[in-house]
């Protein structure tokens, strides 16, 4: 499972961060960074959490 | 004396919501003083601060209820808990909690539910009445669209509406003389929720309360966590809705021919909605407190300083909008900052637009010849801007 960011569409409202700080950050202008692609077994429910709690959608996993 | 480039920050001389004269100051500095503190001018720069991690929001609130004079007693401390006051581990919980419940895809679920009440609100009206469009539609579609998503019964509508307002048009007016509004207001709401979560322990309905609930048998959130987010879902729902819903409909019928236009055009009341929310927002200011000493450009912010953002002078900017005092339903890239942006943007925005879109678009349709009768009445505070007229002749 692999995940991506739709940067245009982050708000940087930083809850992906807060929940899963392994796999995002936000950069000096407060867009989300992806740290790491690959989605380990373990970490998928806060993976999943942080694409829950996006207000704007811009977290996506593809298969 | 300002420090840092100082001589050269304009002064606003006296408390304005003008645009054209916060404009003027805008086009002199993307930054000002006033008698409230610092004030940004321009979308860019106040994009820009809005999403900046040194600034937090909790205390904005906080200095709402001061000047209000909720200072000290069992309700200050209980705003205290809330999510439009804490910071850090616990805003994030009490956000991560609400935004299971308010994300876009949750609401695009709740489209036909809005606009069957939509539907059911205007269907009341005949051809050739006048139309109270305040208070016998903007004051109760978002209340009624509560009520549906929370489990209420519709009859506790205009109780909702009343609660509401009595916590938060003295609030956001800053008006002393309604404290004992606010407080009772607030204690009497606290009372209702818990009336309505026990109800919804009993007979759970899939709606946002026992959404709560599961949340909280789940050990996200305590029990008064469980009420204090109702209590946000419920204070939040309901006042700027009703007033932006007010400036778009009363903005489109000081316009007929936008009015004949989207008669014609119906999937345009979505921009109508957003290029009223860009011309005429109900939040005209959002305000942020600076966490340590630091630097906006060559201004220097002392630690615990407030720095607002003039969104009224930023939805007029040259520089992020063409045209910018031209009301133009084929405007792109249009994104006000109204709702706010960054760590603390509004959670509540995308049910709002669910329900300002539907609702003009509706009402248009239902009303295709309507006209104004008499003038909108507006008030702008400091904060917001109120709609305190709006009625239209339905011939």
């Amino acid at each position: 499972m692999k995940l991506s960011v739709k940067t245009g569409l982050c708000c940087g409202s930083g809850m992906c961060v807060a929940i899963a700080k392994t796999y995002f950050a936000l950069d000096e202008h407060g867009q989300v960074v992806l740290l790491k692609d690959e989605i380990a077994t373990t970490d998928l429910p806060a993976v999943d959490e942080a694409i829950q709690c996006c207000p704007t959608e811009a977290i996506e996993v593809a298969e | 004396m300002r420090r840092g480039i100082a001589e050269s920050i304009p002064h606003i001389a006296s408390e304005t919501a003008d645009v054209e004269v916060l404009g003027k100051y805008r086009e002199k500095s993307w930054i000002a003083t006033s008698y409230r503190g610092l004030e940004v001018l321009r979308y860019n720069e106040g994009n820009a601060l809005l999403r900046d991690p040194r600034f937090v929001k909790g205390p904005s609130f906080l200095y709402r209820l001061d000047k209000l004079g909720v200072t000290s007693g069992p309700i200050r401390r209980r705003w205290e808990q809330m999510l439009s006051t804490v910071e850090d581990d616990k805003r994030v919980k009490l956000r991560m909690a609400l935004s299971k419940l308010l994300g876009p895809k949750q609401i695009q679920l709740l489209h036909s539910t809005v606009a069957e009440i939509v539907g059911d609100l205007l269907a009341a009206f005949d051809d050739g009445d006048e139309v109270d469009l305040l208070n016998d539609v903007c004051w109760r579609l978002p209340p009624l669209v509560y009520c549906r998503l929370t489990g209420a019964p519709a009859s506790e509508a205009s109780n909702v509406a009343r609660l509401a307002d009595g916590i938060m048009a003295p609030l956001l007016t800053s008006d002393p003389s309604r404290l004992e509004e606010h407080l009772s207001a607030f204690a009497d709401t606290f009372c209702w929720l818990e009336e309505r979560i026990s109800a919804a322990r009993h007979v759970p309905d899939g709606n946002f309360t026992s959404a709560l609930i599961a949340q909280g048998d789940a050990g996200l959130l305590t029990a008064d966590e469980v009420a204090e987010e109702a209590f946000t879902i419920l204070i939040g729902s309901i006042d700027n809705t009703v007033h932006q819903a007010a400036l778009i409909l009363g903005t489109l019928l000081e316009r007929p021919d936008l009015w004949r236009r989207l008669v014609r055009q119906p999937e345009k009341a979505a921009d109508a909605v957003e290029e009223t929310i860009r011309w005429r927002p109900r939040f005209g200011t959002l305000f942020r407190l600076a966490r340590q000493s630091l630097s906006l450009g060559d201004v220097e912010v002392g630690e615990g300083e407030y720095v607002f953002v003039s969104v009224r002078a930023a939805h007029r900017d040259p520089r992020a909008f063409e045209a910018p005092d031209l009301f133009d339903l084929d405007r792109v890239h249009n994104t006000p900052l109204m709702f706010g942006n960054g760590p603390y943007r509004c959670l509540g925005q995308h049910l709002a637009r669910l329900e300002l879109n539907e609702l003009t678009r509706q009402v248009i349709q239902r009303f295709p010849t309507a006209e104004p009768s008499g003038e909108m009445n507006v008030v702008d505070t400091d904060a917001v801007t109120q709609v305190e007229r709006l009625v239209a002749g339905i011939r």
